[in-house]
């Protein structure tokens, strides 16, 4: 086995993408032999009018639609039950979720237990979806969280309040149709969260332990889109051409995250989002500079490389630590996101359960620095 | 250096992420495409357990079916083993190499059959003298279908063949012994008759000679006697002939108009009032209706019958009503012994029985006798329907 050049997987799902390529949604549907679709979608994406252009789509191409918008911004267990019973009761034989990650989340996990006739938590883990779910389409509305590439659904569990990880090759979409025009009706706030998850991907898949020379390309390449495109779609939410980059980015580090998988920025930012019910970029945004400043001295030149790609160039003098936490910072102080937890309403007495449930969690396992415990629950107090 | 529970979990869960080992799949499989495919193969089998029981069937009937190839010279292409069997070849093999003309006594049968058929496309029970592969004969009924190509030619031909020698020599040998009893029957009734009238004869030339009333009495029960030895001869000669022609379709008025022609217009006036039929019985039926019209006259002591004819639920009910006294007691109307009607009821529900038509009487004592004949669907045909039948 050579370090240099390891034996890696890469898997992604068929990808469209470009302007309008949401029109493709009917046809898409029609040739994974769907009849009665089942449509997940949200609320606010149902008010922004995209789920009723997809279901216009699918309904001119003779499909029949069942609407599920029954979403939360973390999509809940509950939701899940309720979401699966709808789609056997009405039938149905295909998946298409338009929406950011949660009404994708929420509808690949509705696939998987259709399909394993079983409870959600009962697919909590790596490879533990056995039978895959129906066809499924997806159209994110949002450019970060990559759900419509990724092996990962999360699924909140509303009773412990905790988040569980669904992370199977199994649950990679069929269709991903990527489209920028739909992400102009973003506002500023979810487009900077959004962007920073997609950074997040791009980080922890960059320096993971389970990284290949092609996740390491799409890391990298995330990185510039997202530095350079994110502040600017921010400030200027109507153009094209910022957004059409941003989604890029997002998508480059939808496939890196997703083979290369996640670090511990993501385990705590599950705990955290499961305990708060706190918009998942938002957690990912008060976390990061911490995660990284605990990774660096396992893999300086890595951080050193993501910094210059930062910058945009592809320069790689080291720098130190204090150099890309400052730039990071900066980064989300530009895109006018609050540091520090405790703004959030964490208290020093819940760190013990968030600390375990962020231990708990799979993405961890390729975090660059081994972790533990004590590590996860320093970390809290830091970024409180 | 000994690693951690936690560290041996980890390192297992990163592997699975990384997704080389048996557990990770992609997803290519679909429930719903599987469950297609089960379809596919469970109509897949049911397809061939049908083709299977067709194949056993047509193995093991007792009957030849075949298929032949016209353009071909009319080849056999297909033979079932009865076909085998009954024209003697050992299995399919052999006789599909036969000549076909080799299976006719005369060959010129079989160019007759294939241009009738090129005419009627079908080819229903035909007897045809068949030629064993020894050499010897059967008589062979035939029933021959065409299949066309696209431009409309005949092409192939399926056929099947049942081996009616036996049949037919059984039937042949029951109509003989029927043709030597209906013989000694005339025969007899020819002579009782002849004895009957030469004792009636004397009986009468008896009466002439004595004033005796007691001898007179008893001379004269003596004739009554010889008349119903007389109708007892009559009754045997009509019964003989029921069911000795084959039934067949008559025109209702027709045949009741034929039927009626004997009798005595004077004492009984007869209205018609049937629609168009055709019906299906036995060619005796004319005898029943006469017999009906006679009844009228003889015991209902009517002078008006009104035969007329109505449907109900299919059946085709064909009613005959008097204007006479009616018949009181119906229960022993149509048993033979009954001998105050003769035994013409009897025997009409005899003629009637052949083609399982039935009858009735439904009049009201009092208000004269009204015998109801009833065709049942299948048995009659209205006009319209009958339109094109072949005139008898
Ligand atoms: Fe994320």
């Amino acid at each position: 086995m050579s370090e240099q050049f390891p034996v890696r997987k890469f898997v992604a799902p068929e990808i469209i993408l470009g302007n309008g390529s949401r029109n493709l949604v009917g046809q898409y549907a029609k040739t994974l032999h769907g009849r009665n679709v089942f449509l997940v979608s949200d609320p606010g994406i149902l008010k922004a009018g995209w789920t009723g252009e997809v279901r216009d789509e699918l309904e001119k191409q003779g499909q029949h639609v069942v609407l599920f918008d029954n979403v939360s911004p973390n999509p809940r267990i509950s939701e899940v039950a309720k979401g699966s019973q709808e789609y056997q009761d009405n039938e149905c034989d295909l998946l298409v979720a338009v929406g950011g990650g949660s009404p994708m989340d929420c509808a690949k996990a509705i696939g998987a237990v259709v399909t394993n006739r079983c409870h959600v938590l009962d697919l909590e883990g790596v490879d533990e979806v056995a039978i895959p779910g129906p066809p499924l389409i997806c159209i994110p509305t949002t450019a970060g969280s990559s759900a419509d590439i990724s092996q990962f659904a999360i699924i909140s569990d509303e009773n412990k309040r905790r988040k569980l990880g669904i992370i199977s090759k199994a649950m990679v979409p069929d269709v991903s149709l990527i489209d920028p025009e739909v992400t102009l009706t973003m506002p500023p706030n979810l487009t900077a969260e959004t962007g920073i998850d997609a950074l997040s991907h791009a980080f922890e898949s960059y320096v993971s332990n389970a990284s290949s020379h092609m996740t390491d390309m799409y890391a990298l390449e995330a990185t510039k889109m997202i530095a350079r495109y994110l502040p600017l779609a921010y400030e200027e939410p109507g153009e094209l051409r910022f957004r059409e980059k941003v989604m890029l980015g997002s998508v480059y580090a939808g496939l890196a995250f997703s083979n290369a998988s996640l670090g511990l920025v993501h385990s705590m930012a599950h705990s955290l989002g499961g305990y708060l019910d706190y918009p998942h970029g938002e957690c990912n945004a008060k976390l990061l500079e911490v995660v990284v400043a605990f990774n660096h001295s396992a893999v300086p030149e890595r951080y050193s490389t993501l910094e210059a790609a930062m910058d945009g160039s592809g320069s790689c003098a080291t720098t130190g630590l204090e150099s890309i936490r400052s730039r990071l910072r900066q980064f989300t102080e530009g895109l006018n996101m609050d540091l520090g937890l405790s703004k959030m309403g964490v208290k020093e007495d819940s760190i013990p359960y968030l600390t375990e449930n962020a231990f708990n969690d799979a993405c961890h396992v390729t975090n660059p620095r081994p972790v533990k415990r004590e590590d996860i629950a320093r970390l809290f107090h830091e970024a409180l | 250096m000994r690693r951690s529970e936690d560290e041996v979990r980890a390192e297992a869960l990163r592997q699975k992420i990384i997704g080389l080992g048996e557990t990770s799949h992609r997803k290519s499989y679909y429930p719903q495409l599987q469950e297609q495919i089960d379809e596919l193969h469970a109509t897949l089998k049911a397809l061939q357990d049908s083709e299977n029981k067709y194949r056993t069937l047509i193995e093991n009937v007792n009957v030849g079916i075949f298929r032949s190839d016209i353009k071909e010279k009319g080849r056999l292409i297909q033979a079932n083993p009865a076909m085998c069997r009954i024209l003697g070849y050992e299995d399919e093999g052999a006789i599909l190499e036969a000549d076909p003309d080799d299976f006719y006594q005369d060959p010129q049968d079989r160019r007759v059959i294939i241009a009738e058929l090129k005419k009627e496309g079908k080819i229903k029970d035909k007897k045809v003298r068949m030629r064993l592969r020894s050499g010897g004969t059967i008589l062979g009924s035939m029933t021959l279908t065409a299949l066309y190509d696209d431009k409309g030619d005949i092409s192939l031909v399926d056929g099947v063949i049942e081996d009616i020698t036996e049949k037919e020599m059984k039937e042949e040998a029951l109509r003989q012994a029927n043709k030597k009893w209906n013989l000694l029957s005339s025969i007899t009734r020819h002579d009782i008759n002849n004895q009957a009238m030469v004792l009636d004869g004397y009986l009468t030339l008896a009466m002439e000679r004595t004033n005796d009333p007691e001898v007179r009495k008893l001379l004269s029960k003596a004739r009554s006697s010889v008349q119903s030895i007389e109708r007892h001869v009559a009754f045997a000669k009509d019964y003989q002939d029921i069911g000795i022609n084959a039934p067949r379709w008559f025109d209702l008025r027709e045949s009741l108009i034929n039927a009626l022609i004997p009798l005595d217009k004077a004492s009984l006036s007869v209205k018609l009032e049937v629609d168009d039929y055709t019906i299906f019985a036995d060619p005796m039926i004319g005898k029943v209706f006469y017999n009906l019209a006679q009844n009228v006259v003889r015991h209902s002591k009517g002078s008006v019958l009104v035969i007329s004819t109505k449907e109900e639920d299919g059946h085709l009910v064909l009613s005959f009503q008097d204007n006479g006294v009616g018949i009181r007691d119906k229960s022993r109307l149509f048993m033979r012994s009954n001998s105050t009607s003769g035994f013409g009821l009897f025997l009409s529900k005899e003629i009637l029985s052949i083609t399982g038509v039935d009858i009735r009487e439904t009049g009201e004592a009092g208000k004269g006798a009204r015998f109801e004949i009833i065709f049942a669907e299948g048995q009659h045909r209205s006009s319209a329907a009958s339109q094109g039948l072949p005139k008898e």
